[in-house]
């Protein structure tokens, strides 16, 4: 320890000053730290923290009434919509998700916002996902919001590259934006929507970035050409040592929940089955 | 002639505003006007306007609403639902003349905000009976839609 002082003594002649000001700048800094943050107010001055309670993880607690009360929502929103509602299920414990048939999206929403009982007024966010090994690899997923019962509900539906979806915006006009973004990065057109056109990505861009099949280094770059004094799209290229990626990590992640199934979050509230009426083509 | 008139249209299209002639703050703040004697002068909500007649806007919303639902059939549980609640909240519109205890009666917050949810319900009645939404399933999903993961 000796040795390594006198060293650095002799690199740096100021070192004695240089460690006098950071146990300076510490100090000072332990002197803030334990001065009250409000100046103003009295109390907090006077009072000091004596409360040493054993400090509690921060989770998510679920509220089990607000869970029941959810739960036989979802069930009164399958009763009233039976022509779309396929299921009506919990994800990660409390979050309320109604399944639907991608025919029924603006009556679910329309009910959803407009019926007296649920009034989620608010449009949190619509998205999109891809699952490429689904016959319908598609999902769009409505997040809704009521002000009035403080509750949130989540409208799943489905479909492939072609099949058009309608439009939310009678419903909801902020859904304008959130659809153009969803038809931008995963494809998926929507019927009757006032302006859809790409919102996040360039002019004349192709592709769809957010879907599964879709190279993380994309298929054009962009740079500026002193020559030409503008930007220029080419193909990207790559050198042969960057096409290889070895994206798996030598690591367990999670090994405590190695038995665990991801499956475990979702809770089946209720199925709508059909029995078939016998017609000539499925009999 | 014609030239002068085209002139005084290019005019008065392309003339600046100043921030005081807001086209939009004068048709709110005509909207906004409330009578003197009136027990409240705003809802305190963005956009949403003191009514100072509410009984006669919400029976003629409720009614249109009822009107709607004849459409259904009569053992559509949407139907027999809103029917429900819609009959109860017009039996209280009728019975109460006091604006506050009204508004106190429904619990539902202010009545402004009553008027507009039943608007909203008119939406939804609509939207319900051009998609018939009282028949059964569609189709079912197919297998594996919904499970998770794949």
């Amino acid at each position: 320890m000796k040795n390594i002082l006198f060293t650095l003594f002799i690199i740096f002649p100021d070192f004695q000053k240089m460690l006098g000001s950071v146990i300076r700048q510490a100090v000072s800094r332990q002197v803030i730290r334990k001065s009250p943050i409000s100046t103003t107010s009295v109390v907090a001055q006077t009072t000091e923290t004596k409360t040493d309670a054993p400090k509690k993880p921060t989770i998510w607690k679920i509220d089990e009434q607000k869970r029941e009360r959810l739960a036989n929502f979802g069930k009164y929103a399958a009763e009233c919509l039976p022509k779309f509602v396929q299921k009506v299920q919990f994800a990660a414990g409390d979050e309320l998700e109604l399944l639907i048939h991608p025919s029924g999206v603006v009556p679910v929403l329309s009910f959803l916002k407009g019926n007296h009982s649920a009034q989620f007024t608010n449009l949190t966010f619509i998205t999109g996902m891809d699952v490429p090994t689904r016959k319908n690899r598609l999902e769009v997923i409505y997040a809704l919001y009521s002000v009035r019962f403080n509750a949130r509900v989540r409208v799943r539906t489905y479909t492939d590259e072609i099949a058009p979806i309608d439009s939310v915006t009678p419903v909801f006009k902020g859904a304008d934006w959130y659809e153009r973004e969803v038809y931008d990065m995963y494809g998926v057109w929507f019927n009757n929507h006032p302006d859809l056109r790409r919102i996040l990505t360039d002019y004349g861009f192709e592709g769809h970035p957010f879907r599964k099949d879709y190279p993380l280094s994309g298929y054009n770059e962009v740079r500026y050409d002193p020559e030409l004094k503008r930007v220029v799209y080419e193909p990207s290229e790559m050198a042969q040592e960057f096409r290889k990626f070895d994206l798996n990590s030598p690591w367990e992640t999670f090994p405590a929940f190695r038995n665990q199934s991801i499956t475990s979050g979702y809770e089946t509230i209720l199925e709508t089955v059909t029995e078939k009426p016998a017609t000539p083509q499925n009999k | 002639m014609s030239a002068r008139l085209l002139r005084s249209a290019v005019v008065r299209a392309t003339q600046q505003r100043t921030m005081y002639e807001n086209p939009y703050i004068n048709r709110f703040k005509a909207r906004s006007k409330v009578s003197e004697d009136f027990h409240k002068k705003t809802t305190g909500i963005t956009g949403l306007f003191v009514n100072e007649h509410p009984h006669r806007a919400l029976t003629v919303v409720y009614g249109r609403i009822l009107r709607a639902l004849e459409q259904m059939p009569r053992d559509a549980a949407y139907r027999k639902y809103t029917e429900a609640v819609v009959k109860q909240r017009l039996a209280l519109v009728q019975a109460e003349n006091d604006i506050k205890k009204l508004e106190e009666k429904i619990g539902m917050g202010q009545i402004e905000e009553v008027i507009e949810q039943a608007e909203y319900e008119l939406e939804t009645t609509r939207a319900m009976i051009d998609s018939k939404a009282w028949e059964p399933l569609v189709e079912t999903a197919p297998k594996g839609q919904w499970s998770w993961p794949v």
